[in-house]
């Protein structure tokens, strides 16, 4: 499930269940690419709850997990993070990270 | 209310580029067979019913309990594609007949696993047929052939996205839309403009190579013409330079047009936010020193060719998919 972030219902989205976190822009185009892997990949995962954040409208979001490029993506499981990635990831590494993190 | 960003420069006739031919351009391409049947699928799945099942069938989606000393296989409500292999192929495999509820004691991985499956999901898929395709309501989509086209359309997208073919064309048709449509030029724009270029000019004659010797020159032109396949030549920087910020011109009086069509026209606020944001890569300018490097009328003539150039883009993309798309 694909859901959009803001300031106020961030945690909530992210406290329960595995997360991946997109913080994005709509300027930028490996943002768009990587949008496109994840609602693909929400068709083979459908577990897995997406949280797309807009850097541009929530700068706080960005601010406080420390986004000084996009895409990052945050991979978060009970609301923890687990792993940050800066830039544009194939389907195939966030498979492998799905992996790692959900199912180990 | 903002002072509003004009051009004064005018297009009295547009030429009609939609009828270019785009042939030359278009790259050879073959649909990937495995990455449409994989698209194809992920689509119907989208629009797949969801059963609860009562018997472990390879693509069901499982949610289990599972205990073991292993700590991978100690896990409380997580839910397995059965044969996908994400969680462990092995287990996966050995889950399938199991009924729901049903508790189960097997070695996977070698490792020891109690437990149970707790819910199973199944997603039946749509039939792949003219009829039950066109039943989903796809927009565009009425036939099987039309999902096909709808699929490779991604892949081409993906592809488009890497080759220079797609920008080659629309570089094209930018210069014939300039060259063919009728414009009325502002003297004072077109005097900045020749400027703008004269300016380019210089700074493109001094990256060209200085040569001390004849023998260096032929050598540098022999390496040139091995490395890009054609001859060396030095282009006229002046015609050049002057054709490009003339066309950029043109195309921007057509994108300010456009913009008043679309409600899009600039303010002196967005000139202000833009340079605002370019403040951090020149953090020892002053906002007049940016100003002056990154002039008004520039800022809006570049983002008034963007809505002509996304135009533009958008025609070749079009183009390209239904010419390469072999369902089209």
């Amino acid at each position: 499930m694909i859901s959009i972030a803001t300031n106020e219902t961030y945690d909530e989205l992210v406290n329960e269940g595995f997360s991946i976190v997109d913080f994005y822009s709509t300027t930028c185009v490996p943002c768009k690419m990587f949008s496109k892997i994840l609602e693909d990949l929400t068709l083979d995962f459908p577990f897995v709850n997406i949280v797309k954040v807009n850097v541009t409208d929530h700068p706080a979001l960005g601010i406080r997990h420390e986004i000084e490029a996009v895409p990052t993506v945050l991979f978060v499981k009970d609301g923890e993070e687990k792993e940050k990635i800066v830039g544009l990831m194939d389907e195939e590494e966030v498979i492998e990270k799905i992996q790692q993190y959900y199912y180990e | 209310m903002a002072e509003v960003l004009r051009l004064k420069t005018k297009a009295i006739k547009v030429f009609d580029y939609r009828n270019l031919d785009l042939s030359e351009f278009v790259p050879e391409f073959t649909p990937d067979e495995g990455a449409l049947k994989k698209d194809m699928d992920r689509m119907l799945k989208a629009y797949g019913k969801k059963i609860e099942g009562e018997t472990v069938e390879a693509g069901d989606m499982i949610v289990l309990t599972c205990e073991s000393d292993t700590p991978k296989f100690n896990k409380k409500g997580i839910t397995v594609i059965v044969g996908k292999g994400f969680f462990s192929k092995d287990l996966e495999a050995k889950l399938v007949g199991l009924k729901k509820g049903e508790e189960f004691r097997l070695e996977a991985d070698g490792a020891k696993i109690t437990g149970t499956v707790d819910k199973i999901t199944r997603t039946i898929m749509p039939e792949l047929t003219d009829g039950s395709i066109a039943s989903l309501g796809i927009e565009g989509v009425g036939s099987v052939k039309d999902l096909k086209a709808l699929c490779v359309d991604k892949q081409i997208a993906k592809l488009l996205d890497d080759i220079e073919e797609a920008d080659m064309a629309s570089a094209y048709l930018w210069q014939k839309l300039s060259e063919e449509s009728v414009f009325e030029l502002d003297g004072e724009e077109l005097r900045k403009a020749d400027e703008q270029a004269e300016a380019k000019k210089k700074e493109l004659e001094a990256q060209r190579p200085v040569f001390e010797t004849e023998e260096e020159r032929i050598r540098f032109e022999k390496e040139y013409e091995e490395e890009y396949g054609e001859p060396y030549s030095e282009v006229d920087l002046s015609e050049f330079t002057r054709s490009i910020y003339r066309m950029e011109l043109q195309l921007g009086a057509m994108g300010y047009e456009e913009a008043i069509r679309q409600d899009k026209v600039l303010t002196y606020d967005d000139y202000e936010k833009y340079i605002g944001s370019l403040k951090e890569y020149f953090p020892d300018l002053s906002m007049d020193e940016m100003k002056a490097k990154f002039p008004v009328d520039n800022f809006a003539k570049e983002r008034y060719n963007d809505i002509i150039c996304k135009e533009l883009d958008e025609h070749v993309h079009s183009e390209f998919k239904r010419k390469m798309n072999p369902y089209r």
